[in-house]
């Protein structure tokens, strides 16, 4: 009895040793760093979202952290997760070197990590060759690098929201083609100078199509609208960010967009415009699916906190450009006659462009730039350019800059066209290299 | 105590501990202090109880004076908890929580968009904000959300909710700043409903969110106050 009891003891002890001992070893264990995940969705022109395995104090990371070069920047959240924003009104003309290191609630200091974080998106342009057309991608030195062999046109390309991939069309003579390329790229790497590689191309879809439509949302997920030539029906199918394909069972009356945050999806209905989740039963989906009726389409989402830009056609033929907030009736920015070639906004709108085709004996390009309430702060005519089809306005807000695919007069071939948005003026600088159509990738 | 009574104790001890779980559990007494998910086993178990109750009642009864007492004193804390219903101090135990919602980045999904801003809940407002710390993207939002007063000594009061995986022993407190109006002054444990807009003060060298109280109105205590 003695001994048993003895024994007992012995192992309650030797329990009560090991978890102090632990106690001990993890008490005196450094923090450490588990994620780091780089955004432009963010009030300043890039964020970088940092977890840390035990809460930090936000005070001792804004000390002993460190940006080369020296951007101005603070350090948001209250324990864990912080964000490291950047503030605005300063582009990004390189990568930043940085240095994460603070103490946690406890006073035990994280060894300092090192990263090279480079939130800038690259150019990617749909390049004319002698036979086809071919996806490059222009390196951080300002040299091209092919992505893909040469395919006959390349009808649409959508560069996957978290930069892991991008998803093309290419017309072939059988009918269109979907490709998934995917790629090796990170905004953070140990060192500098690392390029993105094209790691394999892929057809999505085995069998060739009448039409393809592509919508890529932040977290990857990739939206095709198809129809088979030989079954002849719309199908539509989602490929989620972990590789997962599900067939989407929504009617639409023409492309939908996944919402940049993911979960849902805006559908194209006769009656208007339906946002609907994703990832709900049949049921629930229903429930949830929100309408804005009348005739409207969707231009463009602006970066952050579920802002859109709609264009709404009136029975004369006028449209209007229209903010939509979430709860909120849209507020109407521009009304004219003009064509309207594209939009794209800052923020939640504070800042939106809009590029215009008027007929004035000749086809006329104007880029207007206006503030929450549809006032036009400045504007910028494009003569001698013409917009190539299909060209996008498409705005980066780490370098505070618009790209278009324009064709300047007297030339054949269309080229991708900067337009900066951070000085006094709006300034055209051209980029020279013949292409069909220009975009941004996200930096991954 | 009679012989009857003495052979009663135990069959008895289980009957109003049966009731205790059984009653909790069909009078919402339970909201309190489980999350919806576990009731039905809470009540079960009161089913259990009571029907081990009744197999015992032909049984011989605890023979030792100390066993009596012990069923004795379960039977006393049984009626007990029958007869006073709890009335948990949400703001002093929140006081003594770290708050820490939890998997905040995985839950806000499609917030932004799907869910428009004034219909956010207090819980998805602090999802949001942990998981997107950067107050001016909510800058001038509308803001319509409910919860208890929690005061922190030493702390401006805010107003918060009990998140619970379980129960009450598990309940981590989320709070958001409020900006009170002038002249209020808000009592702990009391539970608002408060309307205004999401604002940005400096904190302690850093910006945060701020909900800019515009319309308070005292509200009973919700029947489930604990969210998931």
């Amino acid at each position: 009895m003695n001994a048993g009891r003895h024994r007992v003891l012995a192992l309650l002890a030797a329990a009560g040793l090991l978890a102090m001992i632990q106690q001990q070893l993890l008490l005196r264990r450094p923090p450490r760093l588990l994620g780091l995940q780089s955004s432009t969705a963010s009030s300043g022109p890039a964020a970088l979202s940092v977890r840390f395995s035990r809460p930090m104090q936000p005070a001792s990371l804004t000390a002993r952290s460190r940006l080369q070069p020296a951007h101005p920047h603070q350090w948001l959240g209250e324990s864990n997760p912080l964000r490291l924003l950047l503030t605005t009104g300063q582009p990004l003309t390189g990568p930043i070197a940085l240095q994460i290191a603070g103490l946690d609630h406890r006073g035990q200091a994280l060894p300092p990590q090192r990263w090279i974080w480079d939130p800038r998106p690259r150019l990617l342009a749909v390049v004319p060759l002698r036979h086809g057309e071919q996806l490059q991608l222009q390196r951080r030195d300002g040299r091209w690098q092919a992505l893909t062999p040469p395919l006959p046109r390349i009808s649409a390309v959508m560069p996957l929201g978290d930069g892991s991939g991008i998803a093309l069309v290419s017309m072939e003579p059988r009918g269109q083609r979907v490709w998934r390329l995917s790629l090796q790229q990170a905004a953070l790497a140990r060192q500098p100078g690392a390029e993105p590689r094209a790691t394999g191309l892929e057809l999505l879809l085995p069998e060739p199509q009448l039409y393809a439509h592509l919508s890529s949302n932040r977290r990857g997920d990739l939206l095709v609208q198809a129809s088979s030539t030989n079954l002849g029906r719309s199908r539509t199918q989602i490929w989620l960010r972990g590789g997962e394909r599900r067939e989407l069972p929504v009617e639409a009356s023409g492309a939908m967009q996944l919402l940049p945050q993911g979960g849902a999806v805006v559908v194209p209905e006769l009656d208007g415009l339906s946002l609907q989740p994703l990832v709900a039963g049949a049921q629930v989906a229903a429930a949830r699916r929100q309408v804005l009726p009348g005739s409207r389409d969707l231009s463009s989402f602006c970066p952050v906190s579920g802002r859109a830009l709609l264009l709404r056609h009136w029975p004369d033929f006028r449209r209007s450009l229209e903010l939509v907030e979430p709860g909120q009736p849209p507020r109407q920015l521009w009304l004219g006659s003009a064509g309207v070639l594209g939009s794209a906004c800052r923020l939640g709108g504070e800042r939106v462009w809009l590029l215009l085709s008027t007929w004035r004996g000749a086809l006329q390009l104007r880029l207007l730039e206006l503030n929450r309430e549809g006032r036009i702060l400045r504007q910028l005519r494009l003569d001698g350019w013409a917009a190539e089809p299909g060209t996008a306005l498409l705005y980066d807000p780490t370098r505070e800059a618009l790209l278009l695919t324009l064709q300047a007069a007297g030339r054949d071939q269309a080229q991708p066209v900067l337009i900066e948005t951070a000085g006094a003026s709006l300034t055209l600088r051209p980029i020279a290299k013949p292409v069909r159509q220009a975009l941004w990738l996200p930096a991954g | 105590m009679g012989e009857s009574a003495t052979a009663l104790i135990r069959p008895l001890a289980l009957a109003l501990w049966g009731s205790v779980l059984l009653s909790s559990s069909l009078s919402g007494r339970l909201d309190l202090l489980l999350r919806g998910a576990f009731h039905p086993l809470v009540g079960v178990s009161g089913v259990l109880l009571l029907a081990l109750a009744i197999q015992q009642a032909n049984r011989p009864s605890p023979s030792d004076r100390r066993s009596r007492r012990r069923w004795s004193l379960s039977c006393l804390l049984a009626l007990a908890v029958l007869l006073v219903p709890p009335n948990p101090s949400f703001s002093d135990l929140a006081a003594n929580r770290s708050g820490d919602p939890g998997g905040a980045g995985d839950q806000q999904t499609g917030l932004e968009f799907q869910l428009p801003p004034g219909q956010r809940s207090l819980t998805d407002w602090v999802r949001l904000l942990r998981s997107q710390p950067d107050p001016a993207l909510y800058a001038d939002d509308p803001v319509n959300i409910s919860g208890f007063v929690l005061a922190r000594p030493g702390e401006p009061a805010q107003l918060a909710r009990l998140l619970v995986r379980c129960c009450l022993a598990d309940a981590s407190p989320v709070g958001l700043p409020v900006r009170w109006p002038r002249g209020f002054r808000p009592q702990a444990d009391q539970w608002l409903a408060i309307r205004g807009r999401m604002g940005v003060e400096r904190h302690d060298g850093r910006w945060q969110s701020v909900v800019i109280a515009r319309q308070i109105r005292p509200i009973p205590r919700p029947p489930r106050p604990l969210e998931p």
